[in-house]
């Protein structure tokens, strides 16, 4: 599914190179947890391969099903199925969030050359999906995440992601502001998802979220690479430890 | 009668122009106090860039030529000019202005209700001494007294409407006034006037437009007076020529209680300036939106005059601009606080979006305070589209293209959200999309 | 909250009219002949010793002067001004360039005592060592003695009256001289570039961080005397300076004008930073006398990443015409303007910035503390425009002004421009009166009003403040108090 080959990137303007040779392989049906202490760069690999701009890759690649995903632009890297949950979903104040989803889902099957979606039947969908979380009618009428909790927002994300059924799901540190109930309902939402054709890469510097999330490889990210790939027992390792043995240097 | 320019200096065409279209004025028009009007004008001429109000609008410079004052035309000629209404799906009664004048067998003024009263100003001013003296009369003691395009509508204007809602009256219908061209180059001139009566209530819809490629200087002035109580919906739409100009002002005195909801939207015309002034009484309400769509080597101009006379008063005003090509957009708001004008709460915010490399965009939000115990506040911006809202959305696969039109139809929404008649909405968001499409594809 | 206390102090132990700076100094003088010509520049220029191209210079700038107008679009209503029935020059008589602090008239020296500048290098060097503070001081015309000249020379720096540079660095001058403000920049900046007396010059050479704050003391002392100075900074590359300028003036009947230039020029990786607490006379409480203070303040951002801050708080003065501003010219450099201004009794001000976006990623930052009280009028007048090519250009602007009072007024006039998409323009405004809920929560705890209103007044400028150096912060959070004295019912 995924395959990332000595990827190296630097922030753009600052020319500090975060990731360093970065190597990981993603089959598909997997989860893959990202660990690593702060300034590790497990942030700039999710934006990195949404393409968010701001970031120069100055080598390497990132194959997704053998084509390099790289040189696209973000809303192609999306309709090949690549989808970033945010760690902090942008307010985007006049546009209804049900205007939004029907665009980006659109946007998607017309790129896949796929028939627009019915307005009937993208109703039923949007409904389904919205109530297993606990998403309001009130919340898909509003403009996407404009007066959001913490909380909806991240709901509101895996919300997206139960419409577009992206290939490759990359959750950036999702479990951040949550508290244990919404924790609950967003790791269910991701659960629900899980399927032998989609692959998961879930970014976190906790281990609680895998707890919900059951990871089935575990990478420690540390100063741009992976420095070690281990079972779910990893990150409980890590829980008990620390970081202490992967310090990291500064690091955005 | 002395009816020069200062001539300490030297005139331009367009003021040369207006001088000798001035001394030709049309027996045909309403005998009026025209002189003082234009005397006022004369004295001072076209505004230029050192007048504090025209800074951004430089009139003297930009305005090449006055067009002569359009003839009345034919019925045949006015009908051809009228196309397709806008407003049709709210189903307005409507008074039908082409070239500057009105044409009874065009409108439909009928079922307005009881209370409420149409005639044109010509009519008016035959039968009502209390409207002769109407020439130089322009909201006294306001910044609308003096301003020159004010002073040149006073002057020039042909016709106008009157309506009158009289004291706790509704009026059945909205009632649309539409301005069409025949598209002949010249100037038009109208003068409304509007009173709405203590408790009353109305809704107005103003149009104007003018066949792309003509030459059509149109000035319009709506005096209004919202009396206690009474309340005021008015949505303007103006969609002129590309080559053409636009000069609108809506004066109006909103009174204790009084509420008035605007909305102007401006697409089009090479040169626009729209001004509000208003003045507010006790406790009065003043919600006041407006967008600009500029693009090609066009210059559009909102300004914006709020005083707060009264204790208690509100006012919101929210302008938004998006700037395509090489044109240029202004923002002027002022709210003035007076020193009776206690417990005010004005709010104003002027924003404006550059889509293209030599797009400009200039505002000028003033607060003016008198008084102590206020919340006023103001907030200006210019930026291009938020590149962050960009990613997010083409990270959830839409193409860069549709980004743009989805931002901006969501930039401009915050003010077409706020018309409450469906319709009416439903219309202006018709001609912004309509706008937006005609960019094609820009990523 | 020391600090408060004191504020608190003085709000208490002064009387409305009673201007603690305004007492008068008995001193012999020099002047030129009333009122302005070409005799009286060229009795200036020779007085002043000057090089002939300097009086050709001041020659040029007067007949310059003579074809213009007044301003009039600031929001500021005073009676014509005679210009003909105002010394323009005038000098402490026993004072043909002293060479040192012993030269210097004992009065004179026992004037800045009374002002509390630490005059003195013993009185400065027998306090905290940090607290060094080099300083001009100007009288009435004339710059009078300048301090720690040793110890700067020895960096390389140039501190010295702009007399004296004309004389000692004529290349500098030449160069540097109304290459921020024109000769023809405004009506007053023409004229002082014709009349002016006096002011301070600095030089900071390539990669000198000045070792302490430089420091000009201003004072009108005569009668019908205008002051004009001129001062003029030059930051080399990589070099850094701070320099501070108070200013007061005794209380007299008449209104005395003052019409300086400021001009700072910093060159790449240069950083000027310039703070001003200006206390001239205000007027007394029914707007007799007083200072017109219009002033032309301009920094020019000439080399990549360079920046200059300007700060001032501004408590004097009957009328204040005066919009310190910065012309971003180089790429990546920044502009800051941090302002408090108080009014109050019949004071009026107009005061603001310029911020001009040249360069690419140009940045600038405008903070404005507007206070009214009284029947004052206090207006904040700003200009942030981008040019076409400046990329990336970021602005942000936040101009908050306090009401306190019903007969005074407060306004923003902020003029935005911008030509280009990837810059990004913001600004906000509010304007409010201190509110009952602040003051009952203050009151509630125990404060008195005033003391409720100073506090909640010197958080309100907080933001300002913080950007003084330690010494003149005091001092202006003090001063912020006095002028507020009198204004809480």
């Amino acid at each position: 599914m995924l395959e990332i080959k000595n990827l190296h990137a630097e922030i753009e303007n600052e020319g500090r190179e975060i990731l360093r040779g970065l190597d990981l392989v993603v089959k598909s049906g997997e989860v893959h947890a990202i660990m690593g202490p702060n300034g590790a760069g497990k942030s700039t690999l999710s934006h990195v391969l949404a393409g968010k701009p701001g970031y120069r890759v100055t080598d390497g690649a990132a194959m997704l099903d053998g084509v390099d995903i790289l040189d696209m632009d973000p809303s192609l890297r999306a309709a090949n199925g690549v989808f970033l949950a945010f760690q902090y979903p942008v307010e985007i104040p006049g546009v209804a969030n049900m205007t939004f989803l029907k665009a980006a889902l659109n946007a998607q099957r017309k790129a896949r050359g796929q028939d627009e979606i019915s307005t009937p039947d993208f109703m039923r969908l949007v409904r389904t999906e919205a109530g297993k979380l606990k998403i309001t009618q009130d919340m898909l009428k509003r403009p996407v995440n404009v007066g959001f909790s913490g909380g909806e927002k991240k709901r509101n994300e895996i919300l997206q992601m139960a419409i577009l059924q992206p290939k490759l799901c990359i959750l950036d540190e999702t479990d951040s502001g949550l508290d244990i109930d919404a924790l609950k309902v967003v790791s269910d939402g991701v659960n629900a998802l899980r399927a032998p054709n989609r692959s998961f890469i879930v970014i976190t510097h906790y281990q609680r979220l895998l707890d919900h999330i059951r990871p089935d490889v575990v990478h420690v990210l540390s100063k741009g690479r992976i420095v070690k790939t281990g079972g779910p027992e990893l990150a409980l390792e890590l829980e008990a430890k620390g970081y202490a043995d992967y310090a990291s240097e500064e690091a955005a | 009668m002395n009816l020069v320019l200062a001539p300490d200096r030297r005139r331009t065409k367009a003021e040369e122009a207006l001088e000798a279209a001035f001394r030709r004025i049309d027996a045909e028009l309403p005998d009026l106090d025209r002189e003082t009007a234009f005397a006022r004008f004369a004295a001072q001429g076209l505004p230029h860039r050192r007048v504090e109000a025209y800074h951004f609008t430089d009139l003297r410079s930009m305005l090449a030529s006055a067009p002569e004052p359009a003839a009345r035309p034919s019925l045949d000629a006015a009908r051809a000019a009228l196309g397709a209404d806008v407003f049709a799906a709210v189903k307005p009664a409507r008074a039908v202005f082409v070239d500057g004048w009105f044409v009874a067998d065009l409108s439909d003024l009928a079922g307005l209700g009881d209370g409420v009263s149409v005639a044109t100003l010509a009519a008016t001013m035959a039968s009502d001494g209390a409207v002769r003296g109407l020439g130089a009369r322009v909201a006294p003691g306001t910044a609308a007294e003096t301003d020159p395009l004010v002073s040149l509508v006073s002057a020039f204007f042909s016709d106008g409407l009157v309506l009158r809602v009289a004291d706790g009256a509704t009026m059945a219908r909205p009632l649309e006034i539409r301005h069409v061209s025949t598209g002949v180059s010249a100037s038009a001139f109208v003068r409304h006037l509007v009173e709405v009566g203590e408790g009353a209530s109305a809704t107005v819809l103003e149009s104007h437009e003018s066949p792309e490629g003509s030459v059509v200087h149109a000035h319009t002035l709506v005096e209004m007076t919202v009396a206690a109580k009474a309340k005021v919906t008015w949505v303007d739409r103006q969609r002129e020529s590309h080559d053409g100009a636009r000069f609108s002002t809506l004066a109006v005195a909103i009174g204790d209680h009084a509420a008035l909801d605007h909305t102007v939207a401006t697409l089009g015309a090479k040169i626009a300036r729209t001004q509000v002034f208003a003045t507010l009484g006790a406790h009065a309400d003043l919600q006041t939106r407006g967008a600009t769509l500029a693009k090609g080597r066009t210059h559009a101009d909102a300004t914006l005059v709020v005083e707060h006379v009264g204790p208690g008063a509100t006012s919101r005003e929210l302008y938004k601009s998006a700037v395509d090509d090489e044109a240029t957009s202004v923002f002027q708001g002022r709210i003035t606080v007076q020193p009776a004008a206690q417990q005010t709460d004005g709010r104003m915010g002027a924003h404006a979006v550059l889509l293209s490399d030599r797009a400009e965009a200039k505002a000028k939000p003033e607060l003016e305070i008198f008084a102590d115990d206020v919340a006023c506040a103001h907030g200006a911006t210019v930026a291009e589209i938020d590149e962050t809202l960009k990613f997010y959305l083409m990270s959830r696969g839409i193409p860069a293209d549709e980004t743009e039109r989805l931002l901006i139809h969501a930039f401009l929404g915050e003010v077409t959200d706020a018309i409450s008649d469906e319709g009416v909405r439903t219309a202006i968001e018709g001609e912004i999309d309509g706008w937006i499409d005609a960019r094609g594809n820009r990523p | 909250m020391a600090a408060v206390k004191e504020t608190v102090d003085q709000v208490r132990a002064i009387d409305v009219d009673q201007y603690k700076y305004g007492f008068e100094t008995d001193i012999e003088s020099e002047r030129a002949r009333k009122g302005l010509g070409e005799d009286v520049i060229r009795f200036i220029s020779a007085k002043k010793n000057e090089p002939e191209w300097m009086l050709e210079w001041r020659l040029d700038a007067y007949k310059r002067w003579l074809t213009m107008e007044e301003p009039t679009w600031a929001r500021v209503h005073y009676p014509q001004i005679d210009f003909q029935d105002i010394y323009y020059y005038a000098a402490p008589k026993s004072t043909p360039g002293p060479k040192s602090l012993d030269e210097v008239d004992p009065e004179l020296l026992k004037t800045y005592e009374k002002l509390g500048i630490p005059l003195r290098e013993q009185a400065v060097l027998a306090g905290v060592e940090g607290a060094k503070v080099a300083v001009d001081a100007v009288f009435d015309s004339v710059s009078v003695v300048t301090t720690f000249r040793e110890e700067l020379s020895k960096h390389g720096i140039i501190f010295c009256s702009i007399s004296e540079a004309m004389r000692e660095h004529p290349d500098l001058v030449k160069k540097y001289l109304g290459s921020v403000v024109p000769v023809t920049d405004n009506y007053y900046a023409t004229l002082n570039s014709a009349v002016f007396s006096d002011g301070s010059f600095v030089y900071i050479p390539e990669g000198v961080r000045c070792p302490m704050e430089l420091s000009t003391y201003f004072r009108i002392n005569e009668k019908k005397t205008g002051q004009f100075e001129r001062t003029l900074i030059i930051a080399e590359k990589g070099s850094y300076v701070s320099y501070l300028e108070g200013c007061t003036a005794p209380q007299r009947d008449e209104n005395q004008l003052h019409a300086a230039v400021v001009e700072l020029v910093a060159m790449e990786d240069a950083e000027i930073k310039y703070s001003t607490v200006q206390n001239w006379y205000p007027g007394d409480k029914d707007g007799k006398g007083g200072i017109y203070n219009f002033v032309t303040k301009r920094g020019d951002c000439r080399g990549d990443r360079s920046k200059i801050s300007w700060t001032q708080v501004e408590t004097g003065s009957a009328i204040t015409w005066k919009y310190p501003s910065c012309i971003l010219r180089g790429d990546d450099s920044k502009g800051e303007f941090y302002s408090i201004a108080v009014s109050n009794g019949r004071q009026q001000v107009d005061s603001g910035t310029k911020m001009i976006h040249l360069g690419k990623r140009t940045s600038s930052r405008i903070i404005s503390k507007g206070i009214s009280a009284g029947h004052s009028q206090n207006t904040y007048r700003g200009q942030v425009k981008v040019n076409r090519k400046a990329d990336g250009a970021r602005s942000f602007t936040n101009c908050d002004s306090l009401l306190i009072g019903h007969d005074c007024g407060a306004h923003t006039v902020p003029y935005l421009e911008s030509g280009n998409p990837r810059a990004k323009v913001e600004h906000e405004a509010t304007t409010s009166k201190i509110s009952d809920d602040q003051l009952f929560y203050c009151i509630s705890r125990g404060l008195d009003p005033e003391e409720a209103v100073a506090l909640i007044v010197n958080g309100f400028v907080r933001d300002v403040l913080q950007q003084l150096p330690m010494e003149f912060a005091v001092e202006a959070q003090k001063l912020i108090g006095v002028s507020l004295e009198g204004s809480v019912g």
